[in-house]
């Protein structure tokens, strides 16, 4: 009896704390690094609230297509694929921010659907100590990737699930063409055991030193290193992928002006550089400061790829994708 | 009430709840894979199985592989707690215990960065690089993970063989080793068997281990969970979740039951049956190992959440310990309530299941136990997925604390059920009678005798609970809000930032949370039993 009186208080408890929850504040998915105090930052500027939650873009897409709804005002950061995706279902409420006049055109949609705040890229990253130990040296191009004496060290996520390895899978389609191309990831594909199954994976484990190199986000590689694991960067001689990190407003939004002045802070010039002081993409709007190791990696010979082209194809890539290299 | 009265209101209950948050969420999975933009459609069906059966084959030959590993471990860990010398015992326990709790992929990567390719003790210590990817690593990882939880149990029956039937055998001139064979072994099946379908259902399920280290072996739990969050392909992931539920669901509605018609005790006494040295040594060195593994593996966890940078910077600091107690106790806090009225609730419900289970026909009984499977069964984010179809589409707002608590709730009612009957099969059924006979209702069977005499199967099934929904991620990563978040999915999120400290940080709080209630519970349900015998 004692503990059926213990059960049902916890449960009114469950309820009781779901409901503490409704004040009016904006909630946001998220996958964005150093989030939390660019929020608080947000906060601070607009005395506007928020309640967020990371998930992977993937898991979002999921979730919305599941509930027929967001149960979220905004969305912020992740992989451009899934917004559009999520645009396509109807799941996005178009906004055109007054201060996109200040962005180049290629950063948005042109119904306000979603606009891009920042460009991250993909790098190469090695684990010093696995490569001394193997003899080995840091790659320095895609094409030294392929090299066979990184076989089995070489490390990536299927674009599958990546919207980072997507991006360096077409970025090369793009700027090879396919013939060669996919001539060049076969030959990379040779010296991957296999391919990992979540985004973050390779770069974790290169740091754990399960292999030697890893295909892994500009971002990612700044913060293992600023939390002193002991891994090195290339931008690959032969150009760099990059991808944009998209924001938008739900459709259904409990608090579309909340959201709505989240997308506009984070264009403004102070979010912007925000944006840049706590997260190692570099922001897009024109000139805002960036920080050294930021500003060399957009100085970096980023790909001439379009990312709205790498969008459209990304169904017919995957599944060229899928056909060579989808078993591992 | 009438006796019948209350019977027939506790089926109602039982009906309604397996009904409510198993039998709707699930068919709306199901229903999902017929559909293709609204509208019926048979497209995922196309060559399904064709295209599949190398993954069938695999996910079944894993799933048989871990449960004979985790069974043959689990009897010998048993032996030696039960037979073995009563020094280290507690011990033993504690490491198993310990080794039920396992905070999403921490415990993978821990066992990654000891024994993997370049593990401290693989690599640094003995030089040795060896490829844990594949079928053997996912094999050893789910098999560790489970030996905890199907030891105690196989350990929990054997303690309940009447030693008196033991003595009989030995006095009879029986040998100790026939004895234990012929007699001991026998009369524990039905926690054996229990814990053998626990291991088989659960390495099923099991999507995060073959995607973490099975390289390029898959299963279809983990390529259902990639074609639904990486192809955005609703139809043919919800397809695959069919092809993985149903021959699953027709083994276990097939299977024989273990035969449990004889032996009670109740009350444990002294056993005289003494095993030889030399045959005790061989549980004694495989146990001891299994300890050995888990207090390397923990404590690189609890060091870990006091290290900088764990493999970088080795000084203290309680940087990451504070981050999470000054910004996450509201995540912490939720976790708890949620796990404690999941893991209540669920211990509560296979009681009363177990209660009215006695009076029904062989084929109900079975069919309430294959529905309670399902969501076990079923991988997490599919469970999860289900919730969402179903309760997103009701008029009113349920609270996302209330789903995540039922969530893991009849998740794990699976494990508590067949643990409280495995329980009841070795208990003497004129008890029962006899409480009926001195006028007592079913609600005093519950209480005066189900859960007294049930409790260490019970506890188990509340020790398996709560530390499954502190823990979990699969199933409630989609019931989770903005404005609701848990302890578990804040761990999630920091090893996929690569932050081995914070991850640690809050898997040690979440280990020693989940350790501290179940300590409490074993001393209250201990009294309470205590004070049954005493009555």
């Amino acid at each position: 009896m004692f503990r059926k009186l213990i059960a049902a208080v916890l449960l009114c408890a469950c309820f009781a704390g779901g409901a503490l929850g409704a004040e009016k504040s904006v909630s946001i998915y998220i996958a964005y690094t150093g989030i939390k105090p660019i929020l608080e930052a947000f906060t601070h500027d607009t005395g506007i609230k928020v309640d967020y939650l990371e998930m992977s873009s993937g898991e979002v897409l999921t979730r919305i297509r599941a509930a027929g709804k967001a149960q979220a005002d905004a969305w912020f950061g992740g992989g451009l694929d899934s917004y559009v995706a999520a645009a396509a279902g109807g799941f996005l409420e178009p906004y055109v921010s007054p201060e996109r006049a200040a962005y180049d055109k290629m950063f948005f949609n042109a119904e306000g659907l979603w606009s891009g705040i920042s460009l991250g890229s993909v790098v190469l990253m090695g684990n010093k100590e696995v490569m001394a130990k193997k003899g080995l040296a840091m790659p320095q191009s895609w094409e030294d990737l392929a090299k066979p004496e990184y076989k089995d060290e070489v490390l990536m996520a299927t674009p599958l699930v990546s919207g980072t390895f997507y991006a360096m899978v077409s970025g090369i389609l793009q700027t090879l063409g396919a013939e060669k191309g996919w001539k060049l990831l076969e030959a990379i594909d040779a010296n991957v055991p296999y391919y990992s199954k979540r985004g973050a994976e390779p770069a974790n484990k290169v740091s754990m030193g399960e292999a030697a190199v890893a295909v892994a986000p500009f971002d990612t590689v700044q913060r293992l290193q600023q939390e002193g694991y002991k891994v090195e960067m290339t931008f690959p001689k032969d150009g760099v992928p990059w991808y944009i990190a998209p924001v938008a407003v739900f459709k259904g939004a409990q608090n579309p002006e909340g959201a709505r002045a989240l997308v506009d802070w984070v264009l403004s010039e102070k979010g912007q550089a925000t944006l840049g002081k706590y997260n190692t993409q570099a922001p897009v709007r024109p000139g805002v400061k960036l920080a050294p190791a930021v500003q060399a990696m957009r100085d970096s010979n980023l790909m001439r790829m379009d990312v709205v082209k790498a969008g459209q194809d990304r169904e017919a890539t995957l599944k060229v994708w899928q056909e060579k290299f989808g078993s591992k | 009430m009438s006796f019948a009265g209350v019977e027939g209101a506790l089926w109602l209950l039982v009906a309604v709840s397996l009904c409510l948050f198993i039998v709707w969420p699930v068919s709306s999975v199901f229903i999902e894979s017929f559909l293709e933009d609204g509208h019926l459609s048979l497209r995922a069906y196309e060559g399904l199985f064709t295209k599949n059966i190398r993954l069938v084959l695999d996910s079944f030959s894993l799933a048989l592989g871990v449960t004979l590993l985790t069974l043959s471990l689990s009897i010998l860990i048993a032996l030696r707690l039960t037979y073995g010398s009563p020094r280290g015992r507690s011990l033993i326990v504690g490491a198993l215990a310990l080794s039920t709790i396992s905070p999403p992929f921490l415990c993978s990567m821990a066992y990654l960065m000891l024994f993997g390719r370049r593990g401290l003790i693989t690599w640094r210590l003995f030089g040795i690089e060896w490829n844990p990817y594949g079928f053997h690593g996912v094999l050893m990882m789910e098999a560790a993970g489970l030996v905890g939880l199907t030891a105690l149990l196989t350990a929990a029956s054997l303690d309940r063989v009447d030693s008196t039937l033991e003595n009989v055998s030995l006095d009879l001139g029986g040998s100790p080793l026939r004895t234990l064979m012929r007699i001991s072994l026998p009369l524990a099946l039905p926690g054996i068997g229990a814990a053998a379908l626990v291991a088989f259902v659960r390495s099923l399920s099991d999507f995060g281990t073959p995607l973490f280290v099975g390289g390029r072996f898959q299963v279809l739990a983990s390529r259902a969970y990639n074609t639904l969050i990486g192809l955005g392909d609703f139809p043919l992931a919800c397809a695959m979740n069919v092809l993985l539920v149903l021959p699953a669901l027709l083994f276990l509605f097939l299977r024989s039951s273990p035969k449990g018609d004889a032996a009670l005790s109740g009350l444990s006494q002294p056993r005289s049956l003494r095993l030889p040295g030399w045959f005790l040594s061989i549980p004694g060195f495989v146990t001891w190992a299994f300890v050995a593994v888990q207090v390397l593996v923990y404590g690189l966890i609890f060091l870990g959440s006091v290290t900088q940078t764990w493999g970088a910077d080795f000084s203290l600091t309680s940087r990451h310990l504070a981050g999470i107690l000054n910004f996450r106790t509201d995540s912490l806090i939720r976790s708890l309530l949620c796990s404690l009225a999941a893991a209540l609730g669920g211990c509560l419900l296979s009681a009363v299941i177990v209660l009215l289970m006695p009076g029904i026909p062989h084929p109900i009984r079975r069919g309430i136990q294959t529905v309670a499977d399902v969501p076990y069964l079923m991988p997490g984010t599919f469970l999860g997925v289900g919730y969402l179809l179903a309760f997103s589409r009701l008029p009113f707002e349920l609270s996302a604390g209330f789903l995540i608590a039922m969530s893991c709730l009849f998740r794990q009612l699976s494990p508590s059920l067949r643990a409280a009957e495995a329980g009841l099969a070795q208990m003497d059924k004129s008890l029962r009678d006899a409480v009926r006979d001195l006028g007592g209702g079913p609600l005093s069977v519950l209480k005066d005798l189900l859960l007294p005499l049930l409790s260490p199967f019970l506890r188990l099934g509340f020790l398996n609970a709560f530390s499954a929904a502190m823990t979990t991620t699969g199933p409630i990563i989609f019931l989770v809000s903005p404005y609701a978040r848990v302890a578990s999915i804040e761990l999630f999120e920091s090893i996929n930032e690569g932050d081995f400290g914070a991850a640690s940080a809050m898997g040690s709080l979440l280990i020693i949370i989940v350790a501290a209630v179940n300590g409490l519970a074993w001393r209250l349900v201990r009294d309470s039993s205590g004070a049954f015998r005493a009555s």
